[in-house]
């Protein structure tokens, strides 16, 4: 088919219908920019060695010189011109320069003047030179050896030698230089004119040397081809907008629509998005929905009661200090908690309650137990669940808590943070079961491939154990931690089936997923960041 | 979590067999540690251990002991031989005076192989772990060690009055009374946070008056240095909690017979009782077949178990689990079940599937939080993720706004981050001030909680919540927000309020077919004057209810403070209370 086109096409080049536009030159034309058209029909005869200065495109076309330069670029781009561009020096002169070229260099006047021996001042006076101008004169003229000088009462007298005589007659070659018309190509230059500009250019201010370039075009014969056929082509026009109009009155028949440089970059947007690590954490809550767990809330606030204590971490913990947690100042305290469940923790930590445990062995302190902090961790939130009379057994719950610890914030840690923290309540549950939870959590949420499953502790569950993932390049990760909740813990709380409890490091999930090394970078506070920051 | 540095070859001839690197790092793992470093060429291996409540673990000599049962070498409780004099020759005298400072003491003596510049370190290493982690800062425990073979027996345990005594502590300028190494030796200094409030103070000196040490701070330059070579040396724990005093001696003693010292007890005579240290005494525990399989999921039978007790380093006998006197981590059957389960290898145990169905669901809470933060996305808004702590001056100082009850941090890390965001838009200003560089226009939202001080109890006033008035009492109450700034060279009123508009409507709180909040004009510190608005509930007959939201053009004063060069326009919304409402 192509070929076939091709041969009419190039039939008809060669046959009688010259003003015949090809297809290829229809679709050539269509392609270009306003400015391209508005350029393109000034440029007729410009072609090989005769080239159109910028300047004279300029004052053809009328358009702005930057829309001009812009167009020729669009149109070497499509091979319809070539540019070339020449490095130019002009000579030009200064405003001295102009009075110099009127009057004659100051040097010549003064010698004009001197038809007899007469005293500085008088002679510069005649020459209309001032003080200045007449001393360095003399200087110059003494130094060509045209010039005697002899004191006087009335200061120095001057008289012209036979040379001066000789000098006064002619024009020199630097007032012969200045007297021609400029600005001046300085490449143009006779070798006489180049010694004149040279000495000029040695005194202050005469003359001066402007480099510039000069931008001239010529058609390709691409171009004059085109141009060839511009009236037929340029008839119809193009159409640079669909507009309303045109919709309505059908007009857009008419008017081919100009084709675009669809390659052509195009400025930046500005985005509407979630941001990445909420987004990525909102994927993780779809998740445990779609494996059945049903989402966990609770207060920001905590007593160490539902923080600590009725998870049977005992009072004397090393992870309770008040350098480990944030204490709050109002309200210090919780004057609610639910005094027999107190009592039965207490009970718990002291002596094991009714469980057969020793328990802690240590005196419970039922006022410490109020004490507000700045919640520690998620377990907190699978604490009250286990508390509540909603608890659904069998039940699987997941909470994505922010906690909050005190520590120095650096590329690791931030005294803010987020926790996946959950529990599974059933009867018969295992270690086999928490096992098959770990795989299941680093296979669904991780994304993990090698997965290892190693012994644990935590003060609240028994067995426990730690869930690591092998990255490709960081080497085995710690990705959780998980255990069966401690009999001492459940029996407070008047849950008697077995609990798996676990929880996931999601912030560093996070930056594996999200690509990042620094914490920091998950709650960004950099527009650009937010705005270019790749999916999970 | 305490880590502890040991080298690879000592653990290698503790246990009686060569380790690989690898097979170290599995092994570790069943003592809850993790190798953080491997020196391969020093040897030294450095490991964080996990459980805070099983101190014997803590050392290389511990963690030989329990692998050597994993990997069968040995099994059950080693024996520990204690030769007891129970003569004065082997006595410390406690005196009455301690019972109120710190009361327990035990001691033994370790006779053998001369230490080396390792075994010193090793030893030192064990006790600075134990007295800093299980014995709360040496509150609980602390421990000491002398040059055993020039001490006049019997020895002596009482507490003095500070300046009564005097001597050269180690790494002290000379002779000092116990007042002043409180005030000026380094470990005083350190420690003195333990005698707190004491008259008296606890020295432990032998029957010629020379002191060994001033129990928990600092041993005598004297007797209480150990040097290489020394071939004899006794072991001193004092503290306020016997069982964990005792622990401490059971777990030395054990960790240097390992090692092949002899152990010679000693005698410790209170005024009402003696008792012959160190305390070895065994505990017993029961603990089911049936229990241990039904929480450990496999099958096990009595002999099955035994063995992997035996593998776990527990006796077994008459029925019951006999547990060291080096471990009192054992509270509870489950504990022991645990150990089965390392012992039996958690790889071997295989994994089984959840399979009961339960349904998965989030709470309306979150899904009207995810449907407002949707709308923002649709308007074209960026959405921000920020930190819960902030500054009081970011939220009311630079906002120009009064405090409106916020949740303050009694010893914070740093002033950014001491108190809980009680507002949104502060937060998001300060995000627009810093990206003053980048490409305009910046609308932004942020969704989260915020925390306000309410009073529960008492009648409200209008006067914010200061202080729990009579009866009633504070309570910080959490309520999620969703805050919005939209910023570029041209931005008004009417933009935030279409915003807000866009988000009401969506709650279905905002139509023609009816209200249930009205857009009212009121001014708010962080607005222009006449071009701010709140958002307030309609009640039932057409009563004005509570706020819960602002729309408005942020004061020039407020953006000059931020630094901002362009206008900025805002609404902050309670998402909790508009998604309840319909």
């Amino acid at each position: 088919m192509n070929e076939t086109a091709d041969s009419v096409d190039a039939e008809g080049a060669r046959g009688k219908r010259m003003d015949e536009a090809s297809a290829a030159q229809r679709k050539l034309y269509a392609s270009l920019h306003p400015m391209e058209r508005g350029v393109l029909p000034h440029l007729a005869g410009a072609s090989g060695q005769k080239q159109l200065p910028l300047s004279d495109v300029v004052a053809k076309s009328g358009m702005e010189e930057v829309s001009v330069s812009r167009a020729l670029l669009w149109l070497a781009n499509k091979g319809l011109v070539v540019t070339s561009e020449e490095e130019r020096e002009e000579v030009a002169l200064t405003l001295l320069g102009q009075e110099y070229s009127r009057k004659g260099l100051p040097e010549h006047r003064l010698l004009v003047v001197l038809d007899e021996p007469t005293c500085l001042s008088d002679a510069a006076k005649k020459a209309g030179l001032d003080v200045q101008e007449a001393s360095a004169s003399m200087g110059v003229l003494r130094g060509k050896a045209a010039l005697t000088i002899t004191a006087s009462d009335k200061g120095p007298m001057l008289s012209l030698t036979v040379a001066g005589e000789a000098m006064r007659g002619k024009q020199g070659l630097e007032d012969k230089f200045l007297s021609g018309t400029f600005p001046r190509d300085r490449p143009k230059l006779a070798p006489e004119e180049q010694h004149a500009l040279s000495q000029l250019l040695s005194r202050k201010k005469i003359l001066e040397v402007r480099k510039s370039k000069e931008v001239s075009v010529a058609l390709t014969s691409a171009g004059k081809e085109l141009l060839s056929h511009w009236d037929a082509l340029d008839k119809a026009g193009l159409a640079e907008k669909l507009t309303a109009e045109m919709l309505r009155d059908g007009s857009w028949k008419d008017v081919p629509f100009r084709r675009f440089d669809v390659t052509a970059p195009v400025p930046k947007r500005t985005v509407g998005r979630r941001q990445h690590y909420r987004a990525f954490l909102d994927s993780v809550r779809e998740q445990f929905m779609a494996l059945g767990f049903s989402e966990m809330q609770g207060p920001i606030v905590e007593s160490e009661f539902w923080d600590m204590d009725v998870l049977y971490m005992p009072q004397f913990h090393s992870a309770r200090d008040i350098h480990d947690a944030y204490f709050v100042k109002e309200p210090a305290s919780d004057p609610s908690l639910p005094a027999a469940l107190v009592a039965k923790v207490k009970a718990a930590h002291e002596h094991g309650g009714a469980t057969g445990s020793k328990g802690w062995r240590y005196d419970f302190d039922d006022q410490r137990t109020r004490r507000n902090i700045l919640r520690t961790q998620g377990t907190a939130l699978s604490a009250r669940m286990l508390a509540s009379p909603g608890l659904q057994v069998p039940g699987k719950y997941f909470a994505i808590a922010r906690c909050f610890r005190y520590d120095v914030i650096d590329a690791t840690h931030l005294p803010d943070f987020n926790q996946v923290e959950g529990i599974v309540a059933e009867e018969g549950l295992t270690m086999r079961h928490l096992f098959g939870l770990l795989e299941l959590l680093a296979r669904e949420i991780a994304g993990a491939k090698e997965t290892r499953i190693v012994p644990a502790y935590f003060p609240f569950t028994e067995p426990s154990a730690a869930l690591y993932a092998k990255h490709p390049d960081m080497g085995w990760i710690e990705l959780g931690g998980s255990g069966m909740f401690r009999p001492e813990m459940r029996d407070a709380l008047g849950v008697s089936v077995p609990v798996i409890a676990w929880g996931i490091g999601v912030d560093r999930l996070a930056m594996f997923k999200l690509g990042i090394n620094d914490i920091r970078e998950l709650f960004s506070a950099d527009v650009a960041t937010l705005r270019n920051a790749r999916f999970a | 979590m305490p880590t502890i540095t040991f080298s690879h070859d000592d653990l290698c001839a503790l246990v009686g067999k060569e380790l690989s690197q690898e097979e170290l790092v599995a092994l570790l793992a069943c003592c809850k540690g993790e190798a953080e470093g491997v020196d391969s060429e020093t040897g030294e291996v450095s490991v964080s251990l996990d459980d805070t409540n099983l101190p014997y673990l803590w050392s290389v000599e511990g963690i030989a002991r329990l692998l050597k049962g994993l990997l069968g070498i040995e099994q059950g409780i080693p024996a520990l031989p204690v030769e007891r004099k129970g003569d004065s020759s082997r006595q410390v005298i406690v005196d009455p005076s301690v019972a109120s400072v710190r009361p327990y003491l035990v001691s033994f003596i370790a006779k053998g192989k001369a230490l080396d510049d390792y075994l010193l370190k090793q030893l030192i290493q064990l006790q600075e772990k134990f007295c800093e982690g299980y014995g709360r800062r040496r509150q609980k425990v602390s421990i000491g060690l002398y040059r055993s073979s020039t001490l006049s027996w019997p020895l002596h345990y009482k507490a003095v009055a500070p300046e009564s005594v005097r001597f050269v502590p180690l790494e002290g300028d000379g002779e000092m009374d116990l007042s002043e190494i409180l005030a000026t030796h380094p470990k005083g200094k350190e420690y003195a946070w333990v005698l707190a409030g004491h008259k008296h103070y606890p020295i432990f000196m032998d029957a010629s008056g020379k002191v060994l040490s001033f129990p928990p701070i600092i041993n005598s330059d004297d007797l209480g240095r150990l040097e290489t070579g020394d071939t004899e040396f006794l072991f001193e724990a004092t503290g306020l909690d016997e069982e964990a005093v005792n622990l401490s001696s059971a777990v030395f003693a054990q960790a240097l017979a390992d090692r092949g010292y002899v152990i010679e007890g000693v005698q410790v005579q209170y005024t009402d009782r003696i008792v012959a240290t160190p305390v070895l005494e065994a505990q017993r525990i029961i603990v089911s077949v049936a229990d241990a399989s039904a929480l450990l999921g496999v099958a096990l039978d009595d002999a099955r178990m035994k063995r992997l007790l035996g593998k776990a380093r527990l006796g077994y006998a008459d029925g019951s689990i006999v547990v060291p006197a080096w471990r009192h981590d054992i509270m509870h059957p489950v504990d022991v079940i645990e150990d089965i389960g390392i012992a039996y290898g958690f790889e071997n145990m295989g994994s089984l599937p959840l399979t009961s169905y339960t349904v998965g669901r989030s709470t309306p809470l979150v899904a009207a939080c995810d449907k407002a933060r949707e709308l923002c996305v649709g308007l074209g808004m960026q959405e921000v993720f920020s930190a819960m702590l902030t500054s009081k001056e970011l939220l009311y100082d630079k906002t120009c706004t009064p405090d409106i009850g916020t949740v303050e941090i009694k010893e914070y890390m740093s002033e950014t981050y001491s108190v809980v965001r009680s507002w949104l838009l502060p937060g998001l200003l300060s995000v627009l001030s810093k990206n003053k560089h980048r490409g305009y226009p910046q609308h932004l939202f942020e969704q989260g909680a915020v925390t306000v001080l309410e009073q529960v109890g008492v009648a409200k006033t209008s006067k914010g919540v200061k202080g729990a008035g009579e009866g009633g009492h504070t309570v910080a109450v959490d309520h999620e927000k969703i805050g919005i700034v939209l910023c570029d060279s041209v931005v008004d009123y009417t933009a935030a309020r279409q915003v807000a508009d866009v988000l009401l409507r969506g709650f279905g709180l905002f139509g023609d077919d009816g209200s249930a909040v009205s857009v009212m004009e009121q001014d708010h510190p962080l607005f222009i004057s006449g071009r701010g608005a709140a958002v307030m509930l309609i009640g039932e007959n057409g009563k004005q209810g509570r706020e819960v939201g602002i729309i408005g053009e942020v004061s020039p004063e407020v953006l000059a403070k931020f630094g901002m060069e362009l206008p900025v326009v805002a609404v902050e919304l309670d998402v909790g209370a508009l998604g309840s409402l319909r």
